[in-house]
């Protein structure tokens, strides 16, 4: 279970709104490689990987994300607070305003809603580290693009960087699960998931 | 323990619970790690202190720092994380 603390995980204070960085940064909200899918991932994985210590690491990082998502969409409601309608208009805003108005949709920059489509949950230890180890990469590379299309906002800058520097420190994190998980299953064994697998599958065990 | 207002006091809190989060993770693959248990030990504690501080004085960051509330339920307050006026 979960428990809610009433602050971010880094703290957020936007000087002025502009709709078209809004739009920008939600896509780490539901874009492909967003922080919402992040947690999901991660989440749903835990149960099926076979280390205590990636049951941990999935557990924490899962839960961190929610957190990240929460700044995510600090960031997207106080860059589009207070815009008239004209604003909202010609910072190109009103494709989405006509959908949600101002309110917080998981959605990408590009308008494709939020789609599981775009994560994995294999029930093969292996397979999803190695998932997560890209997944984090990818979400870094979003946040470097971000970063270029924002110079010029120091206050947008200061929590994507943040974000960014926790991609490469859960890549990190991964890295050591997965090697631990190969030291567990072996490294004769390692591509042929867990011997716990039903017997259909351990037909291909090199023992 | 330094003095803080209210918003110092959430910032301070926001910094220490981030140390504890990021020392959990490193443990979780360096179980052996004395250093960082250390670490960690200390961050937890300090975290505890000024969460309980907080909550004295503001009200509660979250269910873990609610003692009895007496006459007054203050886990609605009008001023939420993600508006611009959290922080000061």
């Amino acid at each position: 279970m979960w428990i809610y603390e009433k602050k971010l995980e880094c703290p957020i204070k936007i000087d002025r709104p502009d709709a078209k960085v809004a739009k920008l940064i939600i896509t780490q909200y539901g874009g492909p490689d967003g922080e919402l899918g992040a947690s999901l991932r991660y989440l749903s994985q835990r149960f099926a990987t076979v280390t205590s210590q990636a049951k941990a690491v999935l557990t924490d990082i899962g839960t961190e994300e929610l957190a990240h998502l929460e700044m995510i969409c600090t960031i997207v409601q106080q860059l589009t607070k207070d815009l008239s309608i004209d604003e909202l208009k010609q910072q190109g805003f009103d494709d989405f305003y006509v959908e949600h108005g101002v309110g917080i949709f998981p959605t990408s920059s590009g308008g494709v809603p939020f789609t599981t489509a775009s994560i994995q949950s294999k029930g093969d230890p292996i397979a999803d580290m190695y998932e997560n180890l890209a997944a984090e990469q990818k979400a870094r590379a979003t946040y470097d693009y971000i970063l270029d299309m924002v110079q010029d906002r120091p206050d947008v800058m200061a929590p994507i960087r943040f974000l960014r520097e926790r991609e490469i420190v859960h890549f990190q994190r991964f890295g050591e699960s997965l090697n631990a998980i190969e030291q567990h299953l072996g490294n004769q064994n390692y591509f042929f998931v867990d011997k716990s697998m039903p017997s259909t599958r351990q037909g291909s065990f090199v023992n | 323990m330094k003095d803080f207002n209210k918003d110092g006091l959430l910032q301070e809190i926001m910094e220490h619970d981030f140390l504890v989060i990021d020392l959990q993770l490193f443990l979780d693959t360096h179980p052996t790690d004395k250093s960082a248990i250390e670490r960690f030990n200390s961050a937890v504690e300090q975290s505890r202190k000024l969460h309980s501080e907080y909550a004295k004085k503001y009200g509660p960051l979250s269910r873990a720092d609610e003692s009895n509330s007496g006459e007054h339920y203050s886990w609605v307050t009008p001023v939420w994380p993600w508006q611009n006026e959290y922080l000061k």
